[in-house]
């Protein structure tokens, strides 16, 4: 009995003293954080981004981290060269629920020691009421519900991106200005293979200046290089202060506005529509509002271009400029839920007031 | 360096435990075989890839040492576990993926003769030493596997030359999931050399 009581007092000396951790250091200048939300219909083109990330991976300049739901198994990954290292694994998720983006905000403030924070939304994009939709729980997160998650955990980002269709828009724009100091959108549809995140990952890393400018940048230039023979590509980074800027010339351009002037109503029918009629390219409109005889509206409307052109958007259409704007005609296509400010945050500036006026609501 | 000294110095006392404790009847043993995790392609299910799982190599080396009543065993272990996958990109690249660990265990149970034959079972206890991923040509350091499982281990085979020297086949079996991530137990099926090397009986 001795001799068992000493062995197995060996045995646990053994363990107490000889435990092994295997601490990662997850410290890095950059998180770039992908909610990658393919359960959908772009479930495959999800794979496609990630082996995209993976060829290159992380360091301790950027490290890439994506929240991965394809239907099954949803997981938070770090994304390693040649590997997706699981950090969280879920049975299921619902991404369109604005829990599930809330959570993983907290896993990356948890999980990762960053000095800046990159974050992605990835998925089928629809300016802006809809940035995701989860097939499975036929659910859709809203843009409101974004920024809702942003406001109530206080999060701040250095660089809000949207990998997705039509996200170009000033509501988009104006909802995220003051929690991203810069926003990278597509003003029209992406193809959906999306962002070319191998080149713009390298493109990043390589170029050794880690700013918040020139990631955004970056970001616009890499798309462009994949996609400059496709038709009607466009991608743009904005940052918060141009944003502002476009605001007030945009608020100075409206105070023109006279029902008694068809300045207007012109300049609205010459307007290059973007995807849906409603949304028209903000760059067309303030073009065709320098045909008015009013001289304080033409140079309003200079001012608006100018401040339009001062973020940085590149584009393979002559059409689509950089920034596009919900500017319904017809009073029976408009949506309610675009002037309250529970679904959209721009509904507190006076573009929708205009928007009544002009359809003489 | 320090985690290595720390394996082999945990090796050798666990090992040699039961020689010192109980020295009636010790054997050394060697085995190789096969092991399966289950689940650990799951790895690999958001990857844009075909998926081929490889055969999975195990070692093991161990001490067992009978009580006097001949019934009874304690066995020191070491061994290892790996599971080996091919992944085919459809962008054409081709990528070997495979996790290694390396477990100490303690296992009791029954041991019993039966003419020529023999037969072993009880659960195990075991610490998990390390661990590896490789992807590519990338190693990681990587903590998917469970540090402290418990297993259940079954083998039988037959002894040769006055119960010199066994040989037989070893069953081990995680008790619950191993692979933390994805729920996965793991199996392990090996042939086992077994040497006595006391001569006491």
């Amino acid at each position: 009995m001795g001799r068992l009581k000493i062995y197995l007092l060996s045995i646990l000396f053994l363990l107490s003293s000889c435990s092994l951790n295997y601490s990662e250091n997850r410290d890095s200048k950059w998180l770039f954080a992908v909610y990658m939300m393919g359960d959908n219909n772009l479930s495959e083109m999800a794979t496609y981004d990630l082996k995209e990330m993976m060829d290159v991976g992380s360091d301790e300049n950027v490290r890439v981290v994506v929240l991965c739901d394809r239907g099954e198994g949803p997981t938070i990954y770090e994304v390693k060269r040649n590997f997706l290292e699981p950090i969280k694994v879920y049975s299921t998720l619902d991404t369109g629920n604005p829990d599930t983006f809330r959570n993983f905000l907290a896993t990356l403030k948890e999980s990762f020691s960053y000095e800046h924070l990159a974050l992605v939304l990835w998925d089928h994009g629809n300016g802006w009421d809809i940035t995701g939709v989860d097939d499975s729980s036929k659910s859709y997160l809203f843009v409101k519900n974004v920024y809702d998650v942003f406001n109530s955990t206080g999060t701040k980002v250095d660089l809000l991106g949207f990998d997705e269709c039509l996200m170009g828009m000033m509501e988009v724009l104006y909802t995220f200005k003051d929690v991203a100091t810069g926003i990278v959108v597509s003003e029209y549809l992406e193809p959906g293979t999306g962002w070319d995140y191998r080149l713009t990952l390298s493109k990043f890393k390589n170029s050794g200046n880690y700013s918040i400018d020139s990631f955004g940048k970056i970001i616009v230039d890499s798309y462009y290089l994949s996609y400059e023979n496709m038709p009607d590509a466009t991608l743009g980074y904005y940052k918060s202060e141009t944003v502002n800027g476009i605001l007030v010339a945009l608020n100075d351009v409206i105070g023109f506005y006279s029902t008694f002037s068809t300045d207007f109503k012109e300049a609205r029918k010459n307007s290059v529509s973007v995807y849906y009629y409603s949304y028209i390219d903000l760059l067309s409109f303030a073009d065709a509002l320098l045909n008015s005889t009013d001289s304080g509206l033409r140079a309003a409307a200079l001012q608006l271009k100018t401040e339009v052109k001062s973020g940085y958007f590149k584009t393979t259409s002559p059409e689509l400029r950089g920034i596009s704007i919900y500017f319904s005609e017809n009073k029976t296509d408009l949506i309610d839920a675009y002037f309250d400010f529970k679904f959209n945050k721009f509904a507190e500036t006076n573009w929708p007031q205009f928007l009544k006026e002009y359809l003489g609501i | 360096m320090g985690k290595l000294k720390a394996a082999i110095f945990m090796f050798l006392l666990l090992l040699f435990c039961p020689l010192v404790s109980f020295g009636a009847e010790v054997y050394f043993k060697g085995g190789l075989g096969v092991s399966s995790i289950e689940n650990y392609n799951r790895f690999f299910k958001d990857y844009p890839a075909f998926i081929q799982e490889d055969g999975s190599v195990s070692l093991n080396l161990s001490v067992l040492s009978l009580f006097e009543s001949k019934y009874l065993y304690l066995q020191g272990e070491f061994f290892t576990v790996s599971s080996q996958s091919s992944v085919y990109y459809y962008t054409g690249e081709v990528n070997d993926y495979s996790i290694y660990a390396t477990y100490l265990g303690v296992s009791a149970g029954i041991f019993s003769q039966q003419g020529e034959y023999y037969f072993l079972v009880g659960p195990m206890f075991s610490m998990k030493l390390n661990e590896l991923f490789t992807a590519g040509y990338e190693n990681f350091s990587t903590d998917f596997l469970e540090d402290f499982p418990w297993w259940f281990t079954v083998e039988v085979g037959r002894q040769f030359y006055g119960k010199k020297f066994l040989v037989g086949i070893k069953f081990l079996k995680s008790l619950s999931a191993v692979l933390k991530p994805y729920n996965g137990k793991v199996a392990i099926l090996s042939f086992v050399f077994s040497y006595r090397f006391s001569n006491n009986r």
